[in-house]
């Protein structure tokens, strides 16, 4: 059994600011605060796993070169944290939802005329 | 930190996600403390004076306050930051789940099966129909509400609803999320000596983790719980056994209750009330006097009426009717809840209330001390605060 739960709840999202995308800023810093805060304790619980071993980091930090499998996971990461930093405005997110037809996972499919806030397509 | 939960039933949290977890309660934290603080000093320093010149008098009541605070800059910022705390908690607590949602399933019912383990049931009615305050609000922006199922014998509703209330309370619902069931069910026990209940029935129930205290509190009472929907009742069962608590679950509409007239010493509620239409809870308390025997009490835990606050507070309780998915929260708290029992047939005079501090927390020398105390509403009363938290609670007793 491999089952997907929703991620976000149903109806329009409210808003708490009149200028136009403060309240989704403020979504994607709360977001990013999270990441920072995660990151720093998977770090902080990284250097002491590696003391208790006798490992003193720094400096093989500040050497180490990455590598291409290095790099293609740390790309990966990077475009996960976009969409969740920037997830209230992304399509899948409760307002891109209810403004989108069911299906359309894009916002350069909409006709640009319907939504002043489009950007169209290049 | 995030206390581990005392069961069986466990998620499969990354260590990220754990992180993740314990920033999100400390952002609630947070925002229920600092930012709350901080939008109260502005309107004493701000709104107040400002509207006392357009009108020549203080805001008079919630709706009032709201009116005059929605323009803030404290005001804007605590809701928009509490709104996504509150996304933020499902959204670290759902992929855990999701990940084990297999195993979390089979695990559930090998508790529930296991013949070895305290007594208890669970009977599941696949002909209800659960009602639509459920199906159709994703309540407190829960994704999927609470009845959603996912598979046979699913239990991702429960284990999801568990373990996001234990990050979104920080702490403040106590160690087994039980603390509103312990502070009620001996709040019963102390002020009512002689009161022996023999059968306790919980409404709303969903993981059970308020039913519990019940069973502990009166052992050698048969305790009942009930919900609406499944993947909850399945989880509350394997939690109680895990837990070695026997109750009986079944799935069950609290406006339709499939119990005998007069069956039950107490008729219990927690955080349930405000969940519902005004038709359902004056249904449900009709159905309440029904089922309890001449002598039982009906005793619910909810947030205080609007009546008693004074207008900020009364705002500040109110924000989740208007900003966190909870339509009848407010319809509810603008009730006289004594009329709401008289209405279902209770006596004025058998009406009770009061307002507690948590068992778990103070102990029960302490809590015992406050029993008798006449009911206090303040900016303690019905709200999350670690610097002392009242819970409330009303009901009233059927005549023998």
């Amino acid at each position: 059994m491999s089952k997907e739960l929703p991620r976000t709840a149903r109806g329009r999202r409210n808003r708490f600011f009149e200028a136009e995308g403060v309240d989704e800023l403020l979504s994607m810093v709360m977001e990013l605060t999270a990441e920072v805060a995660t990151l720093r304790e998977r770090l902080y619980v990284t250097e002491r796993v590696l003391e208790h071993n006798g490992l003193a980091v720094g400096e093989g930090i500040e050497r180490y070169e990455i590598t291409d499998e290095d790099d293609a996971w740390l790309a990966a990461e990077r475009e996960r944290l976009l969409s969740t930093v920037l997830r209230t405005i992304e399509s899948g997110s409760r307002d891109a939802r209810e403004a989108a037809p069911a299906g359309e996972d894009s916002g350069d499919e909409e006709d640009p005329g319907k939504d002043s806030r489009s950007v169209r397509a290049a | 930190m995030i206390q581990p939960q005392p069961h069986d039933l466990q998620p499969a949290p990354t260590r990220d996600e754990r992180a993740r977890q314990e920033f999100v309660s400390g952002l609630r934290r947070h925002v229920l403390i600092r930012l709350a603080g901080n939008m109260r000093g502005e309107y004493g320093d701000e709104v107040v004076p400002a509207f006392e010149r357009e009108h020549g008098r203080a805001p008079a009541d919630g709706p009032e306050v709201h009116r005059a605070m929605r323009g803030s800059r404290a005001f804007r910022f605590y809701s928009a930051v509490r709104t996504n705390a509150q996304e933020m908690v499902f959204a670290s607590v759902i992929p855990g789940v999701e990940r084990r949602i297999a195993e979390l399933a089979d695990q559930a019912r090998g508790l529930r099966e296991d013949a070895e383990r305290a007594g208890g049931s669970l009977t599941l009615d696949p002909d209800l129909e659960v009602p639509r305050n459920v199906t159709e609000i994703d309540v407190h922006l829960a994704p999927g509400s609470y009845h959603a199922e996912y598979g046979d014998d699913d239990v991702a509703a429960g284990a999801v609803y568990d373990h996001s209330i234990n990050v979104f309370a920080f702490g403040q619902f106590g160690r087994e999320l039980d603390d509103i069931g312990q502070t009620m069910s001996n709040y019963i026990r102390l002020k009512y000596p002689d009161f022996r209940p023999e059968r306790i029935l919980d409404c709303g129930c969903t993981i059970g983790h308020n039913t519990l205290p019940w069973a502990r509190s009166f052992p050698d009472a048969e305790v009942h719980g009930i919900d609406v929907a499944p993947g909850v009742l399945r989880y509350a069962s394997a939690r109680a056994k895990s837990l070695g608590v026997p109750v009986h679950f079944r799935q069950m509409d609290a406006t339709k209750l499939d119990y005998p007239d007069a069956s039950f010493d107490v008729v219990f509620s927690s955080m349930f009330l405000h969940e519902l239409p005004l038709r359902d809870i004056r249904a449900f308390f009709a159905e309440a006097r029904r089922v309890l025997k001449p002598g039982g009490v009906l005793w619910n835990m909810e947030l205080p009426p609007n009546s008693r606050m004074a207008p900020y507070e009364s705002f500040y309780l109110d924000w989740d009717s208007y900003y966190n998915n909870e339509p009848f929260y407010k319809p509810f708290r603008d009730q006289d809840y004594r009329d709401l029992c008289t209405g279902a047939g209770f006596a004025a005079e058998d009406f009770i209330e009061a307002t507690l501090p948590r068992y778990s927390f103070v102990g029960e020398a302490a809590f015992r001390e406050g029993v008798d105390e006449p009911a206090l509403f303040d900016s303690q009363t019905g709200r999350m605060d670690p610097k002392g938290t009242r819970w409330y609670g009303f009901g009233a007793w059927k005549k023998a």
